[in-house]
């Protein structure tokens, strides 16, 4: 059975959006080939999945819902879900966060959820937040526009928020598959929001003072997203590779995530839900090769947390 | 499922109220030990657990020294010495925690073999979706029912939050084994599901127990 036959398309954007990340994806390789060189390449092809497929919509309620939608209606029919599929709303109307935080989606932001097919090994799969905060990260950046990640992949501008990342697994009702869920909200040309948001929340085009295309953005962010799980998954094999020798390689998004990152040396509180039951407070002193946060307390004990939230105290 | 002999595991647990965990070492390397055979250890303390146990020996492995604390308190026991600057393989067997049990510890123990456990998949934090929690607030507690196919945790590693779908018999949360701020290891017990119909044989274990045990 036909992939159009399963998903019928539905929208003109989708063939469009597949021509601008084709352009996207060879303008990366240029980009990275003075730092990585031929294997340049490589590391882009090994993300090429992403983007596979488009499916947009005016209107949703939420992203994952309808992600999810997909993947049982595809399953039913006997065909798995395509590895690296994308939804897109113009806009949302019941979007959720953690914890079931509303999220605001209206017309003018980048509101997507990407589907994938875990593929790292077991230990490495929390490195698909990381991949997603970095990528953003770069994505915004490429405007010009100096942003920064808090951990995990919280990405701010002066404090005020550029982009929320929601990640969920989901095994699928009918096959039983397990997919990924990447859940990507930014605020790209949108420039209202809800009153008690206003001073929390900021868009590249109240930034930059103009509007950015929005198709051409959402292609960029997917190259990006594409390079970066290429990299893991180009360091996952060299780190096997080198499994027995001394000196193992050190994982290339974690520097790229530092570059990035305005959290090493700040006051945060910490918590699970740190909104609504924040825990203790302390000082963020590094994220290790992991990706978990190192906190030192007050009391002098160092705690390395592998899950949670933080918010800036200073 | 056979109802226990309840007076009878009670007689056991009076005689030898103790529960040995074995430590393992969880990779290769060069063993050093940190404590002796018969010394008292303690476990992890503070509100979040963040306070670690005991330190009972370092295990370095390419110039990587991974100290190693001890998860619960009690005695050590069966230390092996011979092992004592030599290197390993992983899942070494160095030494037994014996553990002096707690009433609520004697419980758990019995209630386990009665009650379903629903245990961690990977080392991560968990928490209960809203739903879930919102009826555990609104029932009694012992009164939450849960079928196959229903979304009865989120598991959350890394902010990927991947929820956990419970595919046992239909049941009542009876007992809820982890705390949301605490990561749990891999194959800990998450929650003890109470199969329909045993819930008051459930109640006059833990009676009895609590009645009993001095």
């Amino acid at each position: 059975m036909g992939i159009d036959s399963v998903y019928p398309r539905e929208h003109p954007r989708e063939e469009r959006l597949l021509r601008l990340l084709e352009g996207c994806r060879e303008a990366e390789v240029l980009t990275r080939r003075p730092k990585w060189g031929d294997e340049s390449e490589v590391i882009m092809r090994r993300g090429a999945d992403i983007g596979r497929e488009f499916f947009c919509y005016s209107c949703l309620d939420r992203g994952m819902g309808q992600a999810r939608k997909l993947i049982e209606t595809g399953e039913e029919k006997g065909a798995a879900f395509i590895d690296g599929g994308v939804v897109i709303a113009r806009e949302m109307e019941k979007s959720r966060g953690r914890f079931d935080r509303p999220w605001y989606a209206p017309s003018g932001g980048a509101w997507l959820t990407l589907v994938l097919n875990p593929a790292f090994l077991p230990e490495n799969r929390q490195f698909y937040s990381l991949i997603t905060g970095v990528a953003c990260c770069e994505t915004i950046r490429h405007y010009g526009i100096e942003a920064n990640i808090k951990w995990v992949n919280d990405i701010h501008f002066h404090g005020q928020k550029l982009a929320g990342i929601l990640i969920q697994g989901y095994t699928s009702r009918t096959l039983g598959e397990e997919y990924l869920l990447l859940g990507i909200g930014v605020n790209v040309n949108n420039t209202s929001f809800p009153e008690h948001l206003r001073p929390m929340a900021i868009s590249l085009r109240e930034i930059i003072g103009k509007e950015v295309p929005l198709e051409d953005f959402i292609a960029l962010l997917l190259t990006k997203i594409g390079w970066n799980i290429g990299l893991m998954a180009h360091f996952e094999q060299r780190y096997l590779e080198a499994f027995y020798e001394p000196v193992k390689p050190a994982n290339p998004l974690i520097e790229q995530w530092k570059l990035y990152s305005d959290t090493p040396g700040r006051r945060v509180l910490y918590g699970a839900n740190v909104y609504d039951e924040p825990l203790f407070a302390a000082t963020a002193v590094d994220i290790d090769h992991t990706g978990a946060i190192i906190l030192q307390r007050e009391e002098g004990i160092t705690v390395r947390e592998v899950s949670g939230e933080i918010i800036y105290l200073n | 499922m056979s109802e226990l002999d309840l007076d009878q595991l009670l007689i056991h647990y009076r005689e030898d109220p103790y529960e040995d965990f074995v430590v393992e070492t969880p990779n290769t390397g060069w063993v050093r030990f940190m404590a002796d055979d018969g010394m008292k250890v303690e476990g992890p303390r503070g509100t979040w657990q963040h306070i670690p146990g005991t330190l009972l020996y370092v295990l370095e492995r390419e110039r990587n020294r991974i100290p190693i604390h001890a998860h619960i308190n009690g005695t050590i026991s069966e230390l092996q010495v011979d092992l004592n600057g030599q290197f390993v393989e992983a899942n070494t067997h160095l030494m037994s925690i014996r553990h002096p049990m707690t009433k609520d510890e004697v419980i758990n123990k019995i209630l386990k073999q009665v009650l379903i456990t629903f245990n961690a998949p990977e080392r991560a934090k968990y928490f209960f979706p809203p739903e879930i929690t919102y009826k555990l607030e609104k029932k009694k507690h012992g009164t939450v029912l849960v079928r196959p196919g229903e979304e009865i945790l989120i598991m959350s590693l890394m902010k990927r939050d991947t929820p956990l779908i419970y595919n046992g018999e239909p049941g009542i949360i009876h007992t809820v084994y982890f705390q949301p701020n605490i990561t749990l290891n891999q194959g800990e017990p998450l929650l003890g599901i109470c199969p329909p119909g045993k819930l008051n044989y459930i109640r006059k274990i833990v009676q009895k127990i609590q009645n009993e045990w001095a």
